[in-house]
This record gives structure tokens, sequence and C-alpha cells, in this order.
């Protein structure tokens, strides 16, 4: 087992590195384990003392080195101690200093902030106490100012100064609240001289109150303005304003009652002396009874009442303007608008007076009730032949006064609305209200809902139901009735007395009247400055434009047109009504001619009407509901001249279905029987001696010069268009019954050229227009032509692709595939299989 | 801005003080203006609203209700496209006053104008005194196109009125449209050339109507 004893061996305590002993222990194999342990021990003892004795000696050594070190340092480091121990004492002592000064310092501030204390109570006692010094001098000086003002009013009054007295009594209500104050501790501490004061000026400013009041009524009673305007002045002073608003405006009251009364005298007087208004205006009340009696004819008297209410306003107007700056100053503006609706009830008053009159001497609710009848009857269409018809003068009259009134009126809310709301803005949406001119009442809603003021809303509504709004509202309401019915009777007198004026003319006097009438009434009604009776009078003309008019003239239309060709038929009506059969066609046919050609000028008329009026307007300031109102009220003119327009253009195609058709069908039949298997000759003899073209077109150029001088240009046109359109189509018509061979086809290319040279020489049309209007009516002759024109069939097929392409228009159409077959067919020299084979 | 394809008028009718013209501002501005004083004359309002894809434009004449302005409001009749009439399902006497608005329709309005009888104000819930029931019979027997109750307060069916009202003129032109095109087309085809095919045909039957006449 050499691994165990090795195991032995290393287990042996004989220490590594012990070399000796290892080799003695390798020796002495097999000696005494005890021997071997004791000698090993005392051998490194005596090292290990060894070790120790050397290590005692250094450390003496080191502690030696220490000491010397110790002893070199210390020979300065001793001073070093000292200085240190020294500075550390001082520190103690400024320690304690700073510690002192600390302590002392508290302490003063302590005392300061507690003097500060005493202090800053001192100085709030010292403001309180020159607050209420200054208290007591502005009371004293108040008192001395009630002194003085107790002193003077008595003198003031006695000697009537008013103006001081009221200025006296001013400063004592300015002064009221302190005044309070120290009747509050008057109790207490009485001062004498105080309570007088007060005494006097509350005695005072009653006695004056009163005093002002009379003197203001007197002065009022005796007309004696100055004294009135001294004395309204006053009462915003003395608090007092209402009452003297109130008592100012029945002076004013009193005088719009006199100007009143003055313009309703001279209103029914001026019959007498037309050009003296403004005399007989000053001459006064006591000539009214005997002037209402007097009536002369004279040129203002249709306009009287509107001339009446506009010298009313323009007197109003004066009041105001003259009164207005007093009050203005020393009232301020809300007292204004107060003071407006105490004038209004006046100016409401003469308005009502007025407008009884008006309505009595006029008649107006009388002729009101009979022009509705009227328009009533006319809608149900009875004839209406009673004597009762207002004459239409009369209402163009009354209805012309009811615009000129309104004009006033407007004018007058226009001039309050500027002179009230001048310098504001708020007051002017108020005062506007006041308009019943609904432009300025719209605006006025507008505005009024932005703000949404309950105050302003309500003074809004009461302005708006002044009699002066809500009659004038009504008037315009029967003025738009009687225009209606004005319109209605001139038009219906037009038509029964229409007459041609001249031999030459193509129109008659029917639409001159009718567009006179139409632009008369909408004209007056824009002079109204009533947006509304605008537009309902655009309405209503636009209405019998639509209706009386244009069933006059449709009427006319249908009646037809007499040629030749329904003569017979036409000629035994004649007789059986027993007219001559001869004049009682021609009569017709001018009828018939007249009102086609009415139709056409009148639509042009209408439209130029419309334009006229839009450029009219344009130039004034309205607001943008106002100018909505107007621009869409007048695209209704432009509807009914379209009707017109369509309506001649049925009239024409009459004309022509009558007159030209059959004429130019006619002269199209000999057209077929031309051999169309031409030889080259052919072709070249017709250059020369035409077979067919000139003879129709020279045909149809008589029957259209003919009938030129009688058709107005627009519907000249259109019957060329259907001159046109036939021609076309009887060409059409003739070439599908014959056979082409090329120069056949060449032939018929020529032939086509002189046609469309012709209606564009005839018709006078633009190169443009020509391209529009031939292709219009000949664009399927233009293609079949083409279609003809081709050397192959594959030629035409190119041809009729391009056709398509070409056509984008919807009004021109196109040939099908078996329309060109066909066409083609038309070419004896193409193969028929050829034909139908393409595709 | 002018892309509209078709232009319609409305004119609102009825007794002052139904809600006309709260109704409209509802519908155009969207506001329900409380307060608003009577109508003076006409107003005049205009809302584009679409139809499936077209844009119609409205041209609302909102009248005044009040007897003074009769003879303006009347004027409005002949030219509107529809008629809407009001009257305030809390107030008995506006509902009584309708023959009389419909006499007035009748007599001055276009045969086919578009009928609309709207009950405003059924916000006003316990104050109704004139049932829904009675309304609309009074619709179906007066041949109203249309018959709705509306709250311009509360926006009902504010928004489906003028819908309605443009829906149906929008429907009946596209009608009057397509009939007038075939119109055209027919007459195209019978009266300019019908093309070669047709010519022979054509000319025979003219020839024979000129012999006949002779």
């Amino acid at each position: 087992m050499p691994e165990i004893l090795l195991h032995s061996k290393y287990l042996s305590g004989v220490p590594a590195g012990r070399k000796n002993g290892a080799r003695i222990a390798q020796k002495t194999e097999k000696s005494d384990e005890k021997e071997e342990k004791q000698f090993d021990f005392s051998r490194k003892i005596r090292e290990l003392r060894l070790e120790l004795e050397i290590k005692k000696r250094e450390e003496e050594r080191i502690e030696k080195d220490i000491v010397i070190i110790l002893e070199e340092n210390t020979i300065d480091g001793g001073e070093q101690n000292r200085s240190f121990g020294l500075a550390v004492t001082r520190l103690n002592n400024h320690m304690l200093v700073v510690e002192n000064s600390a302590k002392q310092l508290t302490s003063a501030l302590k005392n300061i902030s507690s003097l500060a204390d005493t202090i800053s109570g001192r100085v709030s006692a010292l403001d309180v106490a020159k607050t209420r010094v200054v208290g007591c001098l502005q009371l004293a000086g108040d008192m001395k100012d009630l002194g003085h003002c107790a002193e003077g009013i008595d003198d003031a009054i006695r000697s009537e100064d008013f103006e001081i007295a009221s200025q006296h009594i001013h400063r004592f209500l300015t002064l009221d609240e302190a005044v309070f104050q120290i009747r509050e501790f008057k109790q207490k501490d009485a001062t004498d001289s105080i309570r007088h004061s007060y005494e006097i000026l509350s005695s005072a400013k009653d006695r004056l109150s009163k005093i002002l009041k009379s003197r203001l009524t007197e002065a009022v009673q005796k007309g004696d303005i100055a004294e009135m305007q001294r004395f309204v002045k006053l009462f915003p002073l003395i608090h007092e304003s209402d009452e003297g608003l109130q008592r100012y405006s029945v002076f004013l009251n009193q005088k719009i009652d006199k100007l009143a009364d003055e313009n309703l005298a001279v209103g029914f007087s001026v019959k007498n002396s037309p050009k003296n208004v403004e005399t007989m205006r000053r001459k006064g009340k006591n000539e009214k009874l005997i002037m209402k009696a007097g009536g002369t004819d004279d040129n203002r008297r249709n306009v009287l009442y509107a001339d009446t209410l506009f010298m009313f306003f323009e007197g109003v107007a004066e009041i105001i303007e003259t009164n207005l700056p007093v009050l203005e100053h020393s009232y301020g503006m809300e007292k204004l608008l107060d003071f407006m609706f105490i004038l209004q009830a006046r100016i409401d008053e003469f308005f009502r007076r007025l407008l009884e009159e008006f309505d009595t001497r006029r008649r107006l609710s009388h002729l009101n009730r009979l022009v509705d009848d009227v328009i009533h009857k006319q809608k149900s269409a009875a004839p209406e032949h009673s004597e009762d018809v207002p004459d239409a003068l009369e209402i163009d009259a009354i209805a012309s006064e009811i615009c000129m009134m309104n004009s006033s009126v407007e004018m007058y809310w226009r001039f309050i609305s500027r002179r009230i709301g001048k310098n504001n803005k708020d007051t002017l949406g108020e005062k506007s209200g006041n308009d019943e001119e609904e432009e300025t009442e719209e605006a006025r809603l507008e505005r009024q809902r932005l703000r949404k003021e309950a105050k302003d809303q309500k003074m809004d509504q009461l302005l708006n139901r002044s009699r002066v709004g809500t009659k004038m509202q009504e008037l315009i309401g029967n003025y738009c009735r009687l225009e209606h019915f004005y319109m209605l009777k001139s038009v219906q007198k037009a038509i029964k007395s229409d007459a041609k004026e001249d031999v030459g003319g193509l129109t008659s006097s029917l639409i001159d009247d009718v567009v006179f009438i139409i632009r008369k009434s909408i004209r007056r009604a824009a002079g109204s400055g009533n947006v509304d009776s605008v537009c309902a009078t655009i309405n209503n003309a636009t209405a019998l434009l639509d209706t009386v008019i244009h069933s006059s003239l449709h009427h006319n239309i249908q009646s037809g047109y007499v040629t030749s060709a329904n003569f017979a038929s036409e000629a035994f009506t004649a007789y059986q009504q027993g007219k001559q059969v001869k004049e009682a066609a021609e009569s017709q046919k001018e009828q018939f001619l007249l009102a086609v050609n009415n139709s056409a000028k009148l639509s042009e008329l209408l439209i130029e009407l419309q334009k006229g009026l839009i450029s009219e307007w344009s130039g004034i300031k309205r607001p943008l509901v106002e100018k909505n109102k107007l621009e869409h009220s007048t695209t209704q003119i432009e509807e009914s001249a379209k009707k017109l327009s369509a309506l001649a253009k049925h009239g024409v195609e009459e004309l022509f279905k009558s007159a030209f058709k059959t004429k130019i069908r006619q002269g199209a039949d000999p057209y077929q029987n031309i051999d169309r298997q031409m030889t080259m000759q052919d072709v070249e003899y017709f250059e020369a001696h035409d077979p067919f073209m000139e003879n129709y077109l020279a045909q149809i150029d008589r029957l259209l010069v003919e009938n030129e001088p009688h058709l107005f240009p627009d519907n000249y046109q259109t019957i060329l268009l259907f001159t046109a359109a036939e021609i076309a189509r009887q060409i059409e018509g003739s070439i599908a019954k014959c056979q082409f061979n090329r120069y056949g086809a060449l032939q018929l290319d020529r032939e086509y050229r002189q046609i469309c040279a012709y209606l564009t020489n005839v018709a006078g049309w633009s190169a443009r227009e020509k391209v529009a209007r031939l292709g219009q009516v000949c664009d399927v002759l233009m293609i079949i032509v083409a279609l003809l024109n081709v050397e192959t069939i594959e030629e035409a097929m190119e041809v009729w692709h391009n056709s398509k392409t070409m056509t984008t228009s919807s009004t021109t159409r196109t040939l099908s595939l078996p329309e060109v077959r066909k066409v083609l067919s038309l070419r004896a020299d193409f193969p028929t299989v050829a034909i139908k084979s393409i595709e | 801005m002018e892309d509209y394809k078709y232009l319609f008028k409305v004119v609102l009718v009825g007794n002052a003080g139904v809600g006309k013209t709260c109704l409209v501002r509802k519908f155009t501005q969207g506001i329900f203006p409380p307060g608003q004083s009577a109508t003076i004359g006409v107003d005049f309002m205009i809302k584009t609203v679409k139809v499936g894809n077209d844009k119609i434009k409205l041209q609302i004449w909102d009248t005044a209700g009040q007897e003074r302005f009769r003879s303006i409001t009347q004027s409005y009749y002949r030219s509107a496209h529809a008629i809407v009439l009001v009257y305030d399902v809390s107030c008995q006497p506006s509902f009584d006053c309708l023959p009389e608005w419909l006499g007035e329709i009748e007599s001055y309005a276009n045969r086919r104008v578009l009928k609309i009888l709207v009950g405003n104000k059924v916000d006003k819930g316990d104050e109704r005194e004139v049932p829904e029931r009675i309304g609309s019979d009074f619709s179906d027997v007066n041949h109203f196109d249309y018959f709705l109750e509306t709250s311009a307060l509360d926006a009902t069916n504010v928004d489906q009125l003028f819908e309605q009202v443009a829906t149906r003129l929008t429907n009946d032109m596209k009608i009057t449209d397509e009939r007038v095109h075939q119109y055209r087309a027919d007459a195209t085809n019978t009266s300019s050339s019908g093309g070669p095919i047709k010519l022979i045909d054509r000319a025979q039957t003219q020839l024979n109507s000129c012999c006949s006449r002779q």
C-alpha cells in the first residue's frame, strides 16, 4: 500500500521547509516520534526570542527617533499653541460682546416697534382727524354755502333772479346728503343757523318750484318763448325735469296743435291760392272754417293732403330743431326721447285728423272697397261694367298722394332719428324704431335683437304702435291695392284703345302703354320710400303681364294667321259673321302679326325696364334685406319677359306653319326630279346653268322679303331659323329619293354650299353665329352631304366617325348606323354588299 | 355661390303672432328670438338646402299677419311655389281663421301651389287648444299637401318642415322637367327630321295632308 505509506509519511510532524529536520527524519526513519518533537520546539522558541529581542531594540530606537522628532518640533509648536489659545480666548470675548450687542439690539428693536406702533397709531388717528377736519371744513363750507344760499335765495326769488335761485337750490340739493347728516346730529347739537338755512332752503325750493311752474305755465299761456326757454332750463336744476318737460311739452304741443290747425285749414284753403301756401298758413286758425268750404281747380289740389302733411312735418321739424338744443343742453339725451313721446301724442292726433279728412274728401275707404271688388271680380273673370267703378285717373291721383304722404312721413322720421340719435347710438336705434318705414324698421329690429334690451324693445313697441306708424302702414296697404287697380284698369284701357301708331310700325301702342304704366307704378311705389310697396307693385305688375296682357296677346296669336291655304275656311266664318271676307282676313292677319311683334318687343322692353330699375336703385343705400327683396322682385319682370318671348316664338311658329312651310315644301318638289347620275359635263353645265337651287332660293327669298317688313327683328330671326330648318328637311327628303354617283354628289355639295351661303347672307349672321345656328338646323343635312361626297366606303366611315365626335352639343343630332347605310345606299356606284357589311 | 339647381319661393302666411317669423329665424339662423315684435310688411330670407345631391335655394317670404299688411302680402301668393299656412296650437282663434286664409290662397295663388299646414308652438303642452287630430283632419279635408306640428322654441320639426318643402318641390320640378324633356324629345323626333329612314313615310303623310286640304 504505497499510497498509505506516502500519506503517513506526509502526516508526520516534520514542518515543511525544515530541510534539516526532514533530512534527519529521513535519516532516522525508524527513530522514536517523541524524541523528534521535543527537539523541534526548543529550537523554535529560541528563534522567536531572538526575533522579539530584535523588535524590542527596534522599538526603542523608533521611540527615541520619535522623541527626537518631537523635541525638534516642539520648539516653535509651543508658540503656535499659545497664539492659538489666545485667539480662541479673544474670540470667546468677542462672542460675548456680540451676544450682548444682540441682546441690546433685540431690546432696541422691541423698543422701536412699540414706538412705531404708537406712531402709526397716532398717524392714523391724525388721518381720521384730518378727514374729519376736511369733512368739517366741507361741512363748514357747505353750511356756509347753505347759509349763503339761504341768505341769497329769498333775495333772488324776490328780485326774480330765478337763475341764481335755481343755482342755489341746485347747490342745496347736491348738498342734500351732507345736509341730511347735519340734520341727524342737529337733534342733539342743533346749530340754529344750519337748521334755519335748511328750513329756508327747503321752503325756498318748494316756493321756487311753485314759482317756476307757475311762471312756465304762464309763459306757456302767454306764448312768451324767451321766458319759457328761460324757465324750462331751470327745472333740471331743481331736480324736477319731468315737470319741466311736461310743461314745456304743453307749449310745444300747443304749437304743434296750432300748426296742425293751420295746416289743416291751409290744406283746405290751398285750393284757392296754390302758390301762397306759406302765407295762408300764417293767417291761422280762424280762416279754417271758411277755407274748408272753398275749392276750385288747381294743380296742387290733387296732392293737397300730402302737401299739408309735408308742411306739418316741416313745421314740427322746425319746432323740434329750434327747441331741442335747449332741452338737449339742460336735460340730456335720455330725456329727449321721453319728450318726443309726449310730442308724438299730438302728432298722432294731427295725423288722425288729417287722415279722417283725407278719407272723407278722397272717399278712400269707399274707393278701397270698390277697388277690392274689382280686383276680386277680375279674379273670378266676371266683367265689370258697373257705374261704380272708380276712375283710373282718380285712383292715380290718390295713389300719388299717398306715396307723397309716406315719403314726407319717412322724411320726418329720418329727421327725428338723425336729430335724436346724433350723439347717441343707442337712442338712434330706439328712435328709428319710431319709423314705420320698413327699411329703418327692419334695421332697427336687427339691432334691437342684438342688444336685446327689454327697455328698448318696450319703447320700440310703443313707437311702432304710434298712430302715425300704424296708420301709414295701413295707408300703404291701401296704396298697393289702388296701384294694383290703377295698373289693371290702365292696362285694360290700353288693350281696348290699342292702335298701331303709324303705317310702317311693327308694334302697337299697347306695349308702350303697358311698359309706361308698369314703369310709372313701380317708380311711384319706389318714390314712397317703402320697399314692401315696391315689391308688392312689382308682384302685381308681373301678375298683370302674365295674365291679362299675356292672354290678350295669346288670344290674337291663337286665332291664327290667314293665308290663301286656309283662306277658304276663314272666309266662310267671316261670311257667317256678316263681315267683309277680305277685310276680316286682312284685319286678323294684321292682329296676329301685331300680337307676335308686340310679344317680342314687350319682352325686350321689360328686360330693359328691369335693368333700368336695377341701375336706378343701385345708388340708394338700403339694408341688405331690402336690397335682396328688390333684387328678387325684379327677377320676376325677367320671368314675365321670358314668357312673352316664348309666346312670340310660338306665334312665329304658327306664322311659319301657315305662310312658309307649304311653299318651301312645294318649291322643293322639282328638286328630286334632277337626275343625279351625272357626268363631268353635266356638272360643268350646271355650274353655268343652275338646274334648281337658284330658283328655289329666289322663291324663298321672295317669301322672306315679303314678310321681313312685318316682323320684329327678333321674330324675323326666329322665322329664318324655322325656314332654314325646313329647307334642310325638304332637301334631305328629296335626297332620299335620288340615286347619286360621284358627280351627282359633287353637284349636291355645291347646292348645299349655295344654301348655306344664302342663309348666312340673308340673316346677316356673323361667322361664329353662322356655325352655331346652321349647326342647329342643318346638322343632319350637312352630314348627309358629306357622306355622299366620298370616294370610298372607308372614307364615308371616317366622315361618319368624325361627325360623331364633332357633335358634342346636345342639340345636334348624329346619324345612326342604319341611317348611314341608308344614306350610302343612295350612291348608286357603291356596292350594296359593301354598304351592308359596314359596322 | 349661385350654383343651385332650383330656386323656390316659399311664402309663410297665417294670423299675427302664430310664430311665422320665429319658424323662419330658427330655420335660417338657428336662433329663437324671444320677444320678437310683429313683422312689418314682409321679411325676406334665403337659405340653401340639399335635396339628395342637388342644391336647392329657398327664397322665404315671411309675411306680416296683421290685417293692415294684407294687400302687400296678397301680392306674393301668385308667384309662390309653396305656401306654408301657420296656426298656433295653443290659440283656437288662429285655427278658426284658417278657412279665411285658405280662401285667400285659393283666390290668389297658383292652382298647383304646394300647400302646407303647420301647427306651431307644440312646446306649450298644457295650453294646447287644437288637438293634432283636428289639425290633420283639417289638412286632409282641405287638400293640403302636408301637415306638421312644430315648435320654433325647441326646434321640433322646424328643419323637417323646410326639408319637406324643398324635397317635395324638387321632386315635382324634376317630374315636370322630365316631362318637358320627354316632350322635347318627342317633338324633335316628330317634327325635325327623324332621320332618312322616316323621311319617305313623313313625306307621304305630308302629301296626304296637303291633298286632303285642297
